[in-house]
């Protein structure tokens, strides 16, 4: 790779890590495995830097394989693994906002949620990407969106508490 | 209450993550970790051309069934060279190796997941038998004596499943060992091994496939690869004239240097202008890949330099002057024959005699990058992963006369 190349790496990962480790930690729910998953979207990216830099679409190139890694873990998981008391472990989402007990219950729905689910909301209302944009980050059509950004609200209608104590 | 439930996801994710900071020096760590992945491909390539001497002409093998045949690849193609293996889309070979009848290959993205041990039969590139690699964050290989395929996973400190398994032949039978933490793999009998590692060498005994029991390890007394505290865990090694020589580095990939196992202060390379990259073992001598440290980058590429068993350099003249050879990415050796990928133009392989008379140079057809090789006796089978190609190609071709 070239010296110019490998600057622009660096620059792009200062202005973007943060961002895309949010969104990581969001959908996963483990500041660990966020950055895990943040670590091994940019070595891909890094590999092919010079080709992604040209097509300038970094950051959506990285962002895709973190949220489309993120929701395979997730599932291989769910087939193999005894969930974890999250209350016991350190950095995870929970411990993460006390103070807003409100919004603690509210993150605490949205992890009950599937992880596609998740991904499509963390998508649309922290990254602010719209649908079609939602669609690419995720390999997906527009309508799948559509759809599971609507089951996923339908479900946390049902999850928050009706007597609005939630906020 | 969907507009106020949207307000109050967004302010939720937004505080739950504001103490959220990605480590300061992120872009350092992708590099160094994409460095040593890629010098973690060829670990165990260098013992597998080595066991390859011992396998070879050991006549074929018994006949296999099919199962599981052209699950993972699609069809082998024919060719003016032989045959070619193209894997799905985004997966390629990381690490290839010949014996007996078969060519092995460690498929799965560049990078992580989803790794899969294949045996090919390598006179037609037909699959014969696959497994899973659990924990597949890192992973190598390498063929020993009696054609057993020695198989370390788990490799690095990442949270999964982590051991050694030893396979027969076929791949169907297997057994258990532990381990995880090895880069390189050095088998020394049917049933042993050493692995390079921070303190030392790591010997390990295992069970022959299928028959029960655990594999066992211990550290090698006398076989130290210089402070622990200075050096990562043995990222690629050989075996040369009864002695291990192993390339460590400081950890950060930029002090990377040879040293033998038992003699810490026997080195070669390490300097900023010459750094010891990717290794391979031929006649009695190590050709040695060679980069350059530039301030916090490194070079892809440099000049290709033998040692000898001192680890002194004894680099023919007509292979310093190649300006082809200045352009060294990768080294492999199997018998007599060194290969070279290049970042010459037009040269993506090379390949030469280091028998008794060296040289000359000699091109192969492969496009670049090559990012895996092996060679049996006429045949050698390399993977390309262009960038423009969604997966990786494993093709055989003929090995030119002057390079044997």
């Amino acid at each position: 790779m070239r010296a110019a190349d490998d600057e622009d790496f660096s620059v792009f990962v200062v202005a973007s890590a943060r961002r895309l480790l949010r969104s990581a930690y969001l959908i996963t729910g483990d500041l660990g495995e966020a950055e895990d998953l943040l670590q091994t979207a940019l070595e891909r990216a890094y590999r092919r830097w010079p080709t992604i830099r040209r097509a300038a679409m970094p950051e959506a190139y990285v962002r895709r394989i973190v949220v489309t890694t993120a929701i395979n873990g997730s599932r291989k998981r769910r087939v193999s693994s005894t969930p974890l008391d999250e209350d016991l472990l350190p950095g995870r989402l929970d411990a993460a906002v006390e103070g807003l007990p409100g919004r603690t219950e509210l993150l605490a729905y949205v992890r009950q949620l599937p992880a596609g689910q998740r991904a499509v909301l963390v998508l649309r209302y922290f990254d602010d990407l719209t649908e079609a944009e939602t669609a690419k980050a995720l390999g997906c059509s527009i309508g799948t969106v559509k759809s599971q950004h609507a089951r996923a609200l339908a479900r946390l209608r049902e999850l928050v508490p009706r007597d609005g104590s939630k906020t | 209450m969907t507009s106020a439930l949207d307000s109050e996801l967004s302010a939720a994710f937004e505080s739950a993550t504001e103490f959220v900071q990605p480590p300061p020096d992120m872009a350092d760590r992708v590099r160094r970790a994409v460095r040593r992945r890629r010098q973690r491909l060829t670990a165990g390539l260098a013992a597998a051309t080595a066991a390859l001497v011992i396998v070879a002409g050991g006549g074929l093998l018994a006949a296999h069934d099919l199962h599981g045949a052209e699950k993972h690849t699609r069809p082998p193609t024919g060719g003016d060279h032989g045959f070619s293996i193209t894997f799905p889309d985004g997966d390629t070979a990381r690490q290839l190796a010949t014996s007996g009848s078969y060519l092995y290959a460690l498929i799965g993205p560049p990078d992580a997941e989803g790794v899969t041990l294949a045996a090919y039969d390598r006179s037609t590139g037909r699959l014969i038998h696959q497994v899973s690699v659990p924990g597949a964050n890192g992973s190598t290989f390498a063929v020993g004596p009696g054609g057993l395929v020695w198989l370390s996973f788990g490799v690095g400190t990442a949270p999964g499943p982590s051991g050694t398994w030893l396979f027969s032949p076929d791949l169907r039978r297997h057994s258990t060992g532990p381990g995880g933490d090895a880069y390189a793999l050095l088998p020394v009998s049917r049933t042993t091994a050493l692995t390079p590692g921070q303190y030392g060498l790591t010997f390990l005994r295992m069970p022959l496939p299928g028959r029960p029991g655990r594999g066992a390890d211990h550290l090698e007394p006398g076989t130290s690869l210089g402070q622990p505290r200075n050096t990562a865990p043995g990222i690629s090694a050989v075996s040369l004239d009864g002695q291990i020589v192993a390339q460590v580095t400081n950890g950060y990939g930029f002090d990377s240097h040879l040293v033998i196992a038992g003699h810490p202060r026997t080195t070669f390379g390490g300097r900023a202008v010459e750094q010891a990259g990717y290794i391979a073992s031929s006649r009695g001598s190590v050709w040695v890949q060679t980069y350059a440290v530039h301030g916090q980058y490194a070079t892809d590429f440099g000049r290709l330099v033998r040692v000898d068993s001192n680890l002194h350099p004894t680099t023919p003249e007509a292979i310093l002057d190649s300006p082809v050879l200045a352009r060294t990415e990768e080294v492999w050796a199997a018998g007599d024959t060194v290969f070279a990928a290049t970042a010459a133009p037009g040269h993506a392989l090379v390949c030469f005699a280091a028998g008794g008379r060296i040289g000359p140079v000699t091109s192969l057809p492969a496009r670049a990058p090559v990012t895996a090789l092996a060679a049996s006796v006429g045949t050698v089978y390399v993977t390309t992963t262009p960038q423009d190609a969604a997966s990786g190609t494993v093709t055989s071709y003929p090995l030119p006369a002057a390079c044997r």
